[in-house]
């Protein structure tokens, strides 16, 4: 038979397993848009129920946030397609559900880690990277597997829903779950306060975890340094500013000596005082022998000049080897 | 050939068991180090004979090269290995320097493999070509059952022993390492010592002093033709594999940036701090050790060696000659 030839009936509420949405992949299962449609226009497609064999009861195949919305404005009935247990089984279920989502939408990463979450009751790992993974959008791998799955089972209600709404990373995600909770948690609210990039959540967590693994502190404790907690907290900063601030201390930390060098290169810059847009630029992390000096001059005498006047300058050796002055 | 399953007694007295898998190399098996770009290489020349290595050091870039972690030898080696003899026989005015400890232990898989026994009257005794075997064990008997010393240098890794006992924690211990050394010595083999890498941790000065203090206790320094250092560096990719295979390494913890070849390495002044500190008490112990640094620059070279090479040619002269020293 096919679906449609199934009856719509009016089934009770109480009878649906709403509690054990045993083949449901939404998340996050917010229905409130749909309340203001099914106000508008009541419910267009009915959801799917199986009428389960051994109770009067129903399991949910398609529909969770439209039975959720229906309930929510007060209706003690909701018009169901109902198809026997019989007829359907719980892998049919669970790909009923799966490809009803995937022509109306694509996943979100918490989705497919509960799509394969589901699968993985009835199906063999074997047989999920070789016939189900490609169908998420996911790479046939066991690392993928694992950490959809992981995200899926392990995170937090909030982390998840981070993801879900791409302010967390699949990165980021995959380093917080080596973390534990409560290091999660607060990595998690850093990166959302300070609304990081994917780069700089990548970053930021490397930071944190170097830091806090060289110096035997936790995570949560670095973070309640004084000085980063005011600079998190300064409300005379915009988000942006923070940001940036935030990073450059960690960084400084992280690298003293690094930090150190630079600090000296910038303040022999200025105290040097070129002008006419004229500088001396760094190479990365000083490493290469050269500096790069920027000069704009007019005849041979200004460009003579200029040069001497540089060469001669006091500051100028703190410009070749920073890392000498203590 | 057949395949193999390796116990290794670690100092700790763990037994360690692998399985070693016995397939024929395909590629090339004698290749140049490729160096690495913006340093300063020595110019050696690495001969395959194997892929992985069953001390599994936490710093070891094999843990990215090699994910399954299997260890593989090479079962044609005897049938290829004219190929190598031909192409130095090819250019007699060239010295090879060749070792075959790049892409695993030199010596490690000796017990099972005999290599020694394949590879040291082949290469022994020819006069532009050094094979030099750099291990970490003490798996000496099929070198000391050779007829052959010409020719062959024996070279161990060292480290603090800080490093040696947390991220080397599958080979023997330093003292162990050196009396192997010493009994190589004896029996009248040349040897090498590469500090590489070398690792900044807390009273890293005083830990590698102690290494140096058993170095000059075992060893003589007239039988020495070279001793390198390096500084650790890494792939970026390699720093989660760490980070996951090796939670409690200290050797992540330094300060470190991204050279001129993508590797991350120590700042610079750590580095030149790291090399000048290891020279200055290798000669206070001898003044004619071969020191050398593996992959660094032209400044560093400078500042912590007070002269350098200038470029990779110039490396490989200065070993050449240190071959010719030793072995006429």
């Amino acid at each position: 038979m096919m679906l449609c030839d199934y009856p719509i009936v009016f089934v009770a509420m109480e009878k649906l397993a709403e509690g054990q949405p045993s083949f449901a992949i939404t998340f996050p299962l917010n229905p409130d848009s749909l309340i203001e449609s099914i106000k508008t226009v009541g419910i267009i497609n009915p959801p799917v129920v199986r009428q389960k064999s051994n109770t009067d009861g129903f399991d949910i195949i398609l529909g969770l946030r439209r039975i959720t919305a229906f309930k929510a404005l007060g209706h003690a009935t909701i018009p169901c397609r109902v198809i026997p247990e019989k007829d359907l089984s719980d892998l049919d279920s669970i790909m009923l559900n799966l490809h009803d989502n995937l022509t109306m939408r694509i996943l979100n990463p918490i989705e497919k880690g509960m799509a394969l979450a589901l699968l993985l009751r009835h199906v063999s790992r074997q047989d999920i990277l070789a016939d189900y993974m490609q169908l998420l959008g996911l790479p046939r791998h066991e690392p993928a597997l694992n950490l959809h799955l992981s995200i899926a089972n392990e995170l937090s209600e909030d982390i998840k829903l981070g993801i879900a709404a791409e302010r967390i990373s699949m990165q980021a995600a995959s380093e917080m779950l080596s973390m534990d909770p409560d290091t999660r948690e607060t990595v998690y609210h850093l990166i959302t306060y300070l609304r990081l990039n994917v780069n700089y959540q990548i970053q930021f967590i490397e930071l944190l975890i170097d830091i806090s693994k060289r110096d035997s502190i936790t995570i949560p404790e670095l973070t309640r340094n004084r000085d980063l907690s005011s600079l998190i907290n300064d409300s005379d900063l915009s988000r942006p500013q923070k940001t940036r601030k935030v990073m450059e201390f960690l960084r400084d930390i992280r690298n003293p000596r690094l930090a150190q060098a630079e600090k000296v290169f910038r303040k022999a810059l200025s105290s040097i005082n070129l002008t006419d847009g004229d500088t001396i630029v760094a190479p990365s992390f000083y490493e290469s022998p050269y500096r790069e000096l920027r000069l704009r001059f007019r005849t041979r005498k200004e460009l003579k000049e200029k040069l001497q006047k540089i060469s001669d300058m006091e500051g100028i050796d703190d410009l070749i080897e920073p890392w000498k002055k203590r | 050939m057949k395949d193999y399953t390796l116990t290794t007694e670690s100092n700790k007295s763990k037994l360690n068991n692998y399985f070693i898998k016995s397939i024929p190399f395909k590629g090339e098996l004698l290749k140049p180090c490729p160096g690495t770009k913006g340093y300063i290489c020595c110019g050696y020349q690495i001969l395959n004979i194997g892929a992985n290595c069953p001390l599994d050091c936490s710093y070891c870039i094999l843990q990215s090269y090699f994910k399954d972690g299997g260890l593989r030898v090479f079962s044609n080696l005897e049938e290829r290995i004219g190929e190598v003899i031909t192409v130095i026989e090819s250019t007699p005015e060239r010295i090879y320097r060749i070792g075959t400890g790049e892409f695993t232990d030199s010596l490690a898989l000796d017990p099972l493999t005999k290599w020694t026994s394949l590879l040291i009257p082949l290469f022994a005794e020819r006069k532009n070509l050094i094979l030099e075997l750099k291990t970490k064990t003490t798996s000496i008997k099929g070198l000391i059952d050779s007829r052959h010393r010409r020719g062959i240098i024996v070279s161990w890794s060292l480290n603090s022993p800080f490093i040696s006992e947390r991220d080397e924690s599958k080979s023997p211990s330093i003292k162990a390492r050196l009396m192997a050394a010493r009994k190589c010595q004896q029996e009248g083999f040349s040897l090498g010592f590469h500090f590489d890498p070398l690792v900044t941790h807390r009273g890293w000065q005083d830990q590698y002093l102690r290494t140096l203090e058993l170095l000059a206790q075992y060893i003589n320094p007239k039988a020495i033709v070279w001793i390198s250092m390096g500084s650790f560096r890494y792939m970026p990719e390699l720093k989660p594999i760490i980070r996951k295979r090796h939670p409690d390494t200290r050797i992540l913890d330094g300060e470190f940036i991204m050279g001129l070849d993508g590797k991350m390495r120590y700042f610079k002044p750590i580095r030149i701090e790291l090399y000048s500190y290891m020279r200055h008490h290798f000669e206070s112990w001898d003044k004619d050790l071969g020191l050398y640094l593996c992959m660094e620059s032209n400044e560093v070279w400078q500042q912590s060696m007070g002269w350098s090479p200038g470029k990779t040619e110039m490396l490989s002269d200065y070993l050449d000659a240190r071959v010719r020293k030793f072995f006429g």
